[in-house]
């Protein structure tokens, strides 16, 4: 009998796999979105798109396991040189995939002036609340009172919000949803990777660490994805709730949907006011 | 004639987590022995299969697929 294989595995380098993400992380549920992303537009070839990475765990994503050219760089500095990466070849899809410590914390000057300049970038940032590569030390996205290696009394400091941060920027487009939303993940892949095809892209993807913070939980990650179904619900709905009830669920949605022009086009513009 | 399905387990790319038979609404899929080829334990379908592909997109090393059987 032919034994059937899984949709992700012809975007995946087949050769490194099993990856070396803990058992039950959910950053390989993201890759599952993106890949089923691309097959339902039809895009099987790579060759036009490149993933940039800084450093940490969801880093990995693009390099070295997804088939496509892609640039595993310094921490926190993926935006930048995706940024250079995109106006030396404007042909190029380029495509940065990192966590909440690399984008919003050592890279979070990067993330604001990309979404700023509207960069015609997508950016996917895998929010799992915790440094997990480093052992699940306090990140920006840590809430308040999580106990972790640098906070064991609990954390005394407020999150970031990133999403909703980007959201007040210049950006086109951008989303957050929990890991158990999955079709509405990837329904937004679909949509910044077929639709709005120009500008800042963000999407989050808020995806607690399974070895760092489920793990401390008691909780299995099988657990905390369906506990994530009622946690996670439309920010509309987040915002009519009693301030008590607020902390306790994660406010996803569509924050913001355009299709403006985008840095390069700006740019041509200049170039050709300037030409005349 | 309801639709039957496949459930192919690659035990290779499988790390034991749990999250298809956590996940599965039938729970149609219980974690069998362990697989001496990783030391993972794989999951093993036991019961009826609706096709609804939850194990499949939150799997996440992409070791159980869901097919329609002809
Ligand atoms: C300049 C620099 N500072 C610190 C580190 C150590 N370091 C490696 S990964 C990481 C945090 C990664 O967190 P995040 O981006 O959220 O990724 P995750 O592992 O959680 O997916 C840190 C602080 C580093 N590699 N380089
Ligand atoms: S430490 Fe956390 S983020 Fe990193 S591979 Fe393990 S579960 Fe995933
Ligand atoms: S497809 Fe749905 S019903 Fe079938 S085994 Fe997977 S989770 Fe269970
Ligand atoms: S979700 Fe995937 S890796 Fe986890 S036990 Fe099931 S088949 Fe194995
Ligand atoms: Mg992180």
């Amino acid at each position: 009998m032919i034994k059937h294989e899984h949709l992700s595995l012809k975007y995946m380098r087949r050769e490194v796999l099993p990856t070396a993400f803990c058992p039950g992380c959910y950053n390989g549920i993201v890759m599952n979105a993106l890949f089923q992303a691309f097959e339902e537009l039809g895009i099987y070839d790579l060759r036009k798109y490149v993933f940039v990475s800084g450093i940490g765990c969801s880093s990995w994503i693009p390099s070295p396991y997804i088939k496509a050219d892609s640039l595993h760089t310094l921490h926190g500095r993926a935006i930048p040189v995706a940024t250079g990466v995109k106006l030396a070849n404007p042909e190029l899809e380029v495509i940065v995939i990192g966590g909440d410590g690399d984008l919003a914390s050592i890279g979070g000057n990067h993330l604001l002036h990309a979404a700023r300049r509207n960069m015609d970038l997508v950016v996917i940032m895998i929010n799992n609340l915790v440094y997990g590569m480093t052992r699940g030390q306090a990140a920006p996205t840590t809430p308040k009172g999580m106990v972790t290696p640098t906070t064991p009394y609990g954390n005394p400091e407020e999150p970031m919000d990133v999403a909703r941060l980007i959201a007040n920027t210049n950006a086109n487009y951008v989303a957050r949803w929990c890991v158990s939303q999955y079709l509405f993940l990837k329904n937004s892949f679909k949509k910044v990777l077929g639709e709005i095809k120009r500008g800042f892209r963000f999407i989050e993807v808020y995806a607690p660490c399974t070895t760092f913070v489920i793990r401390r939980e008691n909780k299995t990650p099988g657990q905390k994805l369906k506990e994530l179904m009622n946690t996670c619900i439309g920010y509309e709905k987040w915002e009519k709730l009693p301030a008590e009830e607020r902390t306790k669920h994660i406010p996803t949605g569509v924050f913001r949907e355009e299709d403006k022009p985008g840095f390069l086009d700006n740019y041509k513009q200049l170039i050709a006011r300037l030409k005349r | 004639m309801g639709k039957t399905y496949v459930v192919d387990v690659n035990g290779l790319l499988c790390k034991g987590c749990g999250i298809c038979s956590e996940i599965c609404p039938r729970k149609a899929l219980v974690m069998d022995s362990v697989n001496p080829a990783t030391g993972y334990p794989n999951p093993k379908l036991v019961g009826e299969c609706i096709g609804c592909k939850l194990c499949m997109w939150f799997c996440p090393d992409q070791a159980i697929v869901v097919v329609e059987k002809r």
